[in-house]
């Protein structure tokens, strides 16, 4: 298990190397550059920009060195200070930018995660076991709904709820109070009560989903034969479906785990501006449309780097938990 | 026979399944009696009903599968506190997730499969699948049962046995994988093992091998085999008894010995006559085989099943009427109209004396 590990990691460090090289080509091939953006929008406001200006713009962002160089530049800074580059938009380190959305985003993802889960484990289980039942039948139709309904759409009739009937604000993720306030536990407290409306609209998609997942994965075991063998030893239903079909179903599902984690930083970009939270999604958004190159490429790297750890993880529970794979090399 | 050598007494079961393109009558009627200590083969083609039976005597049918009629009288001897406790139980009665069947499968009466790779879970050890199977049943604590699976193991052959515990099915051959399934099997001291083709998937000598392990089991422990096959030469190796199926019906059960010198129904016949046989003059000669193919479980001929595919068929007579049970001699009965003579006594099954009954 440990060389298993170790060989893991190993693979992680050429993908992560070739994943911070595509990023930074990425948000380098759109046309034009951040002070293209900048003169665009002093010119339609009327403005006229003069060459000297420019000039020292260029030179003080470092925009007229060739693009390997710009990329060691920002690659080195990353892994020895932890320098992320300078936002050219707000005029701030970008590591000053994104830790504190980041870590309020992932607060919100890993709800988000506990809620998907908690409530899409039972329900698949009792859909795949009671096949055809009513039960079964109310859950894959609100699975569907759940899975068809956009989540911004989702998000406006909550709100719009919320505030007729509750006479609630459920925009943001604190009250106003809360804000700017340090952290208290009363503010952790405000946290959890705004918290639960972006998790339950983030989370039905992905709850219907799993729950699909599940009620599938689960229906191609219970009919195995090492089920019928555990009935002919004599075991209460409950206890053979939870400890064999149950746990072989897990297997695709803990392999999603790996997707699961970028696309709960990014995925949830509309739901966030639509309730105004201050998560990344919004923030990458603004970036990428204003070519804030330094601020979209770490959030793009980050976004990266997640997707690289959440599948080192899945494989890792991969591991722990099917024999198959940790002992068939 | 005796009635206490009894051990399970099978009488008209119906097994039927209710799919969306109607009922498949499974086992339709089908009555046997097994004796204490003795091996029962049950042989028959493909899609006889012979899995079917097995199954619904310990009440594991998939849906849509159910027993919608008759008995399976199982004669229960238990020790309680030193003494002997008998018991007839209908278990087609009990209810299929109750407690009184789930006490009884893997304790009373324990099955083996036909495939050990896939019978036994793939991300659990053996070890942890045996020692589950001897805590359901035996009040033992957890060491106790690791005593008892590593002795299991060694018992059935397995070498190094402490070690094989913590080995996953993938990492066994698949003789050493039925020997676990068997091991697994015995864990509670079954006084009846149903064993579904468990051989099928094995290769020739490891075959032989597993067939001599249950024959040496079953000296050694005193329990009854039912073994499920449709090869003829497992049945004449391992039977004292055999129940030759078809359809979903008993066309023949007698001695080994009888149904095999002196077969009567004229598809064991057909059976006998298609095993191929060394050193007799056949060179030169076609393997006879059965002609046509067993029907479609949706189209169930009427009077005789077997009546579309016999040589003897007696026309209007074959296709109209449903051949009774007829006792042709001690233990041997056979199904078919041709020997539906006046004078020999068709077999009526009765109920067991209420007396002897303790049916719970």
């Amino acid at each position: 298990m440990l060389q298993f590990v170790a060989r893991r990691i190993l693979y992680m460090i050429p993908t992560l190397i070739i994943v911070s090289i595509i990023s930074f080509i990425i948000i380098q091939l759109p046309p034009g550059d951040y002070l293209t953006t900048v003169v665009t929008n002093l010119r339609a406001t009327g403005e006229t920009v003069d060459e000297a200006t420019l000039a020292a713009m260029e030179q003080r962002y470092g925009l007229n060195q060739p693009i390997y160089v710009q990329y060691w530049k920002w690659i080195t800074g990353i892994l020895l200070r932890g320098d992320f580059g300078q936002s050219f938009e707000w005029n701030q380190p970008v590591s000053a930018l994104i830790w504190g959305r980041l870590g309020l985003t992932f607060t919100m993802s890993l709800a988000t995660l506990l809620f998907t889960w908690a409530v899409a484990f039972p329900v698949g289980i009792f859909s795949a076991v009671r096949q055809y039942s009513i039960g079964d039948y109310i859950a894959t139709f609100i699975g569907y709904v759940g899975l068809a309904v956009p989540d911004f759409l989702l998000a406006l009739i909550l709100m719009y709820v919320a505030f007729k009937v509750f006479n609630q604000s459920v925009g943001g993720l604190f009250s106003p109070d809360y804000v700017d306030a340090p952290w208290s536990w009363s503010k952790v407290w405000d946290l959890l009560k705004h918290l639960w409306v972006p998790v339950l609209i983030i989370g039905t998609g992905g709850t219907a989903g799993l729950i699909r997942v599940m009620r599938a994965n689960l229906l191609d075991e219970l009919h195995k034969p090492y089920v019928v063998t555990a009935r002919a030893k004599g075991m209460t239903e409950a206890r053979l479906i939870l400890k064999y079909p149950v746990r072989v179903a897990l297997n695709p599902f803990v392999s999603t785990v790996g997707w699961t984690l970028p696309i709960l930083v990014s995925g949830s970009a509309v739901v966030s501006i639509v309730l105004a939270l201050p998560t990344t999604g919004p923030l990458l958004l603004r970036a990428l449309m204003s070519q804030d190159m330094y601020l979209a490429g770490s959030f793009i790297m980050l976004l990266s780097v997640l997707t690289v750890i959440g599948t080192f993880i899945s494989d890792i529970l991969l591991a722990w938990l099917d024999p198959r794979i940790r002992l068939t090399q | 026979m005796n009635k206490s050598d009894l051990l399970l007494d099978v009488i008209d079961l119906k097994t039927q399944f209710f799919t969306d393109d109607g009922i498949v009558r499974a086992v339709d009627g089908v009555s046997f009696q097994m004796k204490r200590g003795e091996t029962l083969c049950i042989v028959g083609e493909s899609g006889c009903g012979k899995t079917i039976t097995a199954r619904s005597i310990l009440q594991i049918l998939d849906y849509p599968g159910r027993v919608v009629d008759g008995q399976i009288f199982f004669h229960r001897v238990r020790l309680v506190d030193g003494k002997e406790v008998r018991q007839i139980i209908d278990l087609a009665t009990l209810k299929t997730r109750g407690p009184e069947i789930r006490d009884i499968r893997g304790k009373d009466i324990a099955m083996i499969f036909q495939e050990p790779m896939t019978s036994l879970s793939p991300i659990h050890t053996i070890g942890n699948q045996i020692m589950e199977a001897i805590r359901l049943h035996l009040p033992v604590s957890k060491s106790e049962a690791r005593e008892r699976a590593i002795e299991l193991l060694r018992r059935v052959g397995i070498p190094k046995p402490a070690e094989r515990m913590d080995a996953y099915t993938f990492q066994l051959s698949g003789g050493m994988r039925q020997r676990a399934m068997i091991a697994m099997a015995l864990s509670c001291g079954p006084s009846l093992l149903i064993a579904d083709e468990p051989t099928t998937a094995l290769d020739v000598t490891t075959q032989a091998q597993i067939l001599d392990l249950l024959r040496e089991l079953k000296d050694d422990l005193g329990m009854s085999i039912m073994l499920i096959t449709h090869d003829l030469g497992v049945v004449a190796e391992m039977a004292d008894d055999v129940v030759v199926m078809y359809l979903g019906v008993v066309a023949e059960q007698g001695n080994v010995v009888d149904v095999f010198h002196d077969p009567r129904h004229p598809y064991t016949q057909a059976l006998l006559r298609s095993i191929p046989k060394y050193g007799l003059r056949t060179a030169g000669k076609r393997l006879d085989s059965i002609r046509g193919m067993v029907p479609d479980p949706y189209s169930r001929p009427t009077g005789c099943p077997y009546h579309p595919r016999c040589d003897r068929m007696i026309p209007d007579k074959c296709d109209r009427i449903t051949p009774p049970t007829i006792q042709i001699g001690e233990d041997r009965v056979v199904s078919c109209l041709l020997y539906d003579v006046p004078g020999l006594p068709t077999r009526s099954y009765n109920a067991p004396q209420p007396a002897l009954c303790e049916v719970r």
